[in-house]
């Protein structure tokens, strides 16, 4: 049993191999390698709780892996959603080079393999291994975009990432150091040490997940990389890996106090605001969804800051829903724009009649994210505002983090109408030879995600938190659904599904019995009728959202770049970089040369003492004679 | 008579850390000698290029079999010899002031660390090592000894004839960073005060405050260089404060990190200015400024140096990121948890300068029409094999860091 452990780490990475090697079929290849990693997964899930060791290095550090309820289901997850994206590429990029596609699907399945490894670690070197390992995937696939912007944005990717794994690496380094051991035991933090171990693992775990300060290389790798890359990093493992260790360390490695928890839930608060607001500004699609996928991050945060059940489970299920319906919405854009060949939303419009499976599963993904009931998003963010009000009992400040869950929320539906209203309905585009529907394998993964949005609303209960998320967590999270005693507000979906249906069947009854006809004319604004030139985006009237008197301050520096933590950060490396090159280094170099020239000099003094003229030598002698006898006399 | 015959005498003896050193040296070395064959085709002084080069490879094997300090220092200064030749090899103006700049810093370190080879034979009566174990060194001699050594590794702050020594043919600048020159310096202190003399406490601090000092003084250098030999030679300070970090720690843990990164540090950045080599060579530039696309055109020079890079920065699974969690360990381990949160701290530096020089030299739109090229057969198959090594030292480091642990 313990030998299956390793193999959703060597499957896609043996593949990986395979299709640089022989260099056939690397899609194909990519499928099937993912799919078995899938079906293994599932069977080490359904295996239960093993370990596996092997010797590694000295020092009493083993390789240790541990598949047990919440570390496979994070495998069984990160390899479907591989398997869809990896469907979807198939047709997306199969008019690239050969080589361009070994590249891309085997670094697509090298990221599988190491990130399984993350999630199977038992022993926090091997989850560092692993964990900083995806880094070097991250670049190369951010890479792949081939666009102007891209090195930069691949850079950017990189350093900010880098800059959380160090974090990870110096969190891990004090952990190691406060209790001599790496594997997985609870400690208090009460020291300076421990408090700092937290905060650099949490930093670590938030720069994954793309929290803010971690955010800023998002928004710029999803205009300069596939659409693909952003629907599998950013959207879907790197948030399970970061959120699988954000609940990793509030219940296995620290002991959750308040001080940790409001530090959390600031940070969540924070980036669910300031994420969302950038959104509703964006005029590309792919930057809107890479803002929505930041702010989304602030709801798990949030939700698992909060340290309580309601709060830590309601967080892990926003992960889980928002993997699916972000994942959905990128790849559902990808669509669109592979069909378009744009995703400057100002230029889109009309797609819902001539591509209307993406259209309904990007409409019941967006629904999802608004937080509209009965999909899944609206389960799990009520979770998390649960969380937020239990949390009551530790810190004061909880309404306020409830209101920004909740505003960050109706300003989510905001964006999505905008959204929804530019892409797929609007006028009509121009342009017919761009129309129709995408192949099967770029729209069944929408389709496939946008039902599961569905089911795991109506069966939260019973499908996904019953079953799998709840006991994944461990005894300390267990929820009393039917009791009562906790959840005393729960929402009820079946229920609520049902008076929803009640509701549309009711509406029908009376559409079809009353004689209500709706009087279809064509379209005009003002009483004119409009011209056929003349196009009316759905991005203005979010426009005026800058005209506030505070925010428009706010939005200005934004937009100028002014909260890019990125470049804060670089800056001041870099001027300090700048201010210890001249006054250390050179400033050595100097006096090396200063040295140099004084013992230039002196030499040439001396050497003009020896110019070879007898005076001279004469003077010298008789200067040596007077020494010497007023020595001799004294 | 006797006293004399025992003073000079020629003895070499062999523990694990000289041949550790030996292997790393020689096998690093033919690696550049074999890239030399290709990138010094049809150039003139051939001859005394491989005899220098060779003589260079020797003296560095002699100097970590030495059982004596005075036989440790006459090798010591015929590299010097060698490296103050080879760098001024192109016999032009300002390389020739270069060359000499290199020997005399360096030079000047050693006659110091001769002064206290003396004072060492003052207090105990002897230059064989065997002999001197487990004594407690003087102040004043460590000191001065300090002073070879860091002239040597080229740390702070008689670093400053390292970036001069760039002019340097790309091979000879190689071996100078990876294979032998600057590792000899941190190979004297782990041979003198780790395996041999108890190190004074104090000098912990003071010696760990200086390393890391060099780490991060040397890694702003590098990320406001824009001469593609300068950055390296920058990054080559920097990382060797690591080394020495590690040695001055002086833990197992410590030492076997240190150990280790002289490894993971010699493929790589061996790897790293050989890829420069084929860059340089087919661009005739050294500006990262006016470099860039080059992995379209020189796909297998490209993915090796940034498997290199990542080697130096510390990103597994190449050798480089355990041998830097090691030495970064052993800092906490002695409660110097200032040291390790700055050594990490010259990590991210590290990744912000290869990263840039990565995206400047590699991606991007080329920006010259030069018609370019992958570099020759052999030339590229030594850079891929420096980054398969690399790799490969990351992916089953076991044995050898557990050996690596017990030099002592």
């Amino acid at each position: 049993m313990t030998e299956q452990i390793l193999s959703p780490i060597l499957i896609p990475v043996f593949a990986a191999g395979l299709i640089l090697i022989l260099r056939v079929f690397p899609g194909f290849i990519a499928l099937i390698a993912s799919a078995i990693t899938l079906i293994t997964g599932a069977v080490i899930y359904s295996a239960g709780e093993s370990v596996a060791v092997y010797p590694w290095l000295p020092f009493g550090i083993d390789f240790s892996l541990k598949a047990y309820d919440f570390s496979s289901l994070f495998v069984v997850l990160s390899s479907f959603f591989a398997v869809l994206i990896i469907l979807f590429s198939t047709k997306l990029i199969n008019e690239k080079p050969k080589n361009y596609r070994c590249r891309y699907y085997s670094y697509f399945l090298v990221n599988l393999g190491f990130i399984n490894g993350a999630f199977l670690a038992n022993n926090l070197l091997v989850l560092l291994f692993f964990w900083e390992a995806t880094l070097i995937m991250l670049y190369a696939l951010v890479s792949t975009g081939e666009k102007p912007g891209t090195p930069a944005a691949a850079r950017k990717a990189f350093i900010t990432v880098g800059i959380g794994d160090f974090c990870l690496m110096l969190g891990v380094l004090l952990f190691w150091q406060l209790t001599g051991g790496l594997y997985f035991t609870k400690i208090k933090p009460d020291s300076a040490l421990s408090v700092a171990a937290f905060v650099f693992f949490a930093l670590g775990a938030l720069s994954k997940a793309g929290a803010m300060p971690f955010h800023n290389w998002i928004p710029d790798a999803s205009t300069n990389s596939p659409v693909t890359v952003m629907a599998y990093l950013p959207a879907s493992l790197d948030k399970l890996l970061g959120i699988y260790l954000l609940t990793r360390i509030f219940i296995d490695l620290f002991t959750p106090t308040a001080g940790m928890g409001v530090f959390l839930m600031s940070i969540g608060a924070f980036t669910i605001l300031a994420a969302v607001f950038m959104a509703m500004l964006q005029h590309n699609a792919m930057r809107l969804l890479s803002y929505h996928a930041i702010s989304q991050v602030g709801y798990m945060v949030l939700g698992i800051g909060t340290g309580n059940p309601a709060g830590i489970v309601g967080g892990v299920f926003h992960m889980l829903n928002n993997t699916i319906y972000k994942t959905g919405l990128f790849l559902c854009s990808g669509s669109v724009e592979k069909k378009s060949g744009t995703a400057e939303i100002d230029k889109l419009g009309g797609y819902g009649k001539t591509m209307p499976v993406t259209f309904l599963s990007f409409l019941i993904a967006a629904l999802a994210i608004s937080g509209i009931p009965p999909l899944n998003g609206f389960f799990s963010k009520w979770m998390v505002y649960q969380g937020v009000i239990d949390s009551g009992f530790v810190s004061k400040t909880w309404w306020l983090f409830l209101v920004a869950a909740m505003f960050g929320s109706a300003l989510t539906l905001a964006s999505f109408m905008k959204l929804v209203h530019s892409m797929f309905l609007g006028q009509s585009e121009p342009d017919k030879e761009k129309s129709g529907e995408v192949g099967i394998s770029m729209w069944l993964p929408g389709a496939i995600l946008a039902t599961l949005c569905l089911i795991l609303g109506i069966f939260a209960v019973q499908l996904p938190l019953q079953k799998f998320l709840v006991p994944a967590l461990g005894a300390e999270m267990q929820i009393p659904f039917n009791a009562g005693e906790l959840f005393t507000g729960l929402w009820r979906p079946m229920a609520a599904t049902g008076f929803i249906i009640a509701g549309i069947l009711l509406g029908l009854i009376i559409y079809l019995l009353g004689k209500v006809h709706p009087r279809t004319t064509e379209t005009y604004i003002g009483g004119e009728k409009l011209a056929g030139d003349m196009y009316v985006s759905g991005v203005d009237f979010y426009q005026t959202i800058r005209e506030v008197p505070v925010l428009k301050t706010v939005y200005n520096y934004a937009l100028a770049g002014a909260i890019d933590f990125y470049e804060w950060f670089a800056g001041i490396v870099k001027t300090v970089s700048e201010v210890l090159f001249v006054s250390v280094d050179r400033f050595i170099d100097k006096i090396s040369d200063g040295i140099k020239k004084v013992s230039l000099n002196t030499g040439e003094f001396v050497r003009q003492l020896h110019g070879g003229l007898l005076s001279v030598y004469l003077f010298w002698s008789l200067l040596g004679f007077v020494v010497i006898l007023l020595v001799l006399m004294r | 008579m006797n006293q004399i015959e025992n003073l000079l005498q020629l003895k070499f003896s062999a523990d694990i850390l000289a041949d550790f050193m030996a292997t790393v040296s020689t096998g690093v070395g033919m690696l550049i000698a074999l890239y030399s064959t290709g990138y010094m085709k049809k150039q003139k002084h051939l001859l005394e290029f491989y005899f220098y080069l060779f003589l260079f490879i020797g003296a560095m094997v002699g100097l970590v079999y030495s059982a004596n300090l005075i036989l440790m220092y006459i090798f010591w200064e015929i590299t010097a010899v060698c490296s103050w030749r080879l760098i001024g090899h192109y016999r032009e103006e300002e390389h020739l002031l270069r060359a000499d700049k290199a020997f005399i810093v360096t030079f000047f370190g050693s006659v110091i660390m001769l002064v206290g080879f003396g004072i060492i034979y003052r207090d105990f009566g002897t230059f064989n090592l065997a002999e001197l174990k487990g004594q407690a060194v003087s102040t004043g001699a460590l000191g001065l000894i300090l002073c070879g050594i860091l002239a040597k590794s080229a740390q702070l702050p008689l670093h400053i004839w390292l970036p001069d020594a760039g002019v340097a043919p790309t091979p000879v600048t190689a071996l100078l960073h990876a294979a032998v020159l600057v590792k000899i310096g941190v190979y004297a202190f782990a041979r003198l005060f780790v395996v041999t003399f108890n190190l004074p406490d104090l000098s912990r601090e003071v010696i760990g405050f200086l390393s890391v000092a060099s780490i991060l003084v040397a890694g702003a250098a590098a990320l406001v260089e824009n001469d593609i030999k300068r950055i390296l030679a920058y990054s080559t300070i920097s990382q060797i404060g690591y080394v020495l970090l590690g040695l001055v720690m002086n833990g197992t843990i410590g030492i076997a990190g240190a150990l280790f990164f002289i490894l993971a540090h010699a493929f790589g950045k061996a790897g790293l200015f050989l890829c420069a080599g084929v860059v340089e060579h087919n661009m005739h530039t050294k500006d990262i400024r006016k470099l860039g696309g080059l992995i379209r055109s020189m796909p297998v020079t490209a993915v090796s140096f940034f498997v290199c890079a990542l080697s130096i920065i510390g990103v597994p699974p190449m050798a480089g990121f355990l041998a830097k969690l090691f030495v970064i360990k052993s800092c906490f381990v002695n409660n110097e948890i200032t040291l390790g949160v700055l050594g990490i701290t010259g990590a991210v530096l590290t990744m912000f300068y290869l990263i840039r020089f990565f995206n400047e030299v590699f991606l991007g739109e080329p920006k010259t029409s030069v018609l370019v090229h992958e570099g020759s057969f052999v030339m590229v198959l030594v850079v891929l094999v420096l980054a398969i090594l690399s790799v490969a030292a990351g992916l089953f480091p076991g044995g050898l860091i557990d050996l690596l642990g017990g030099v002592r």
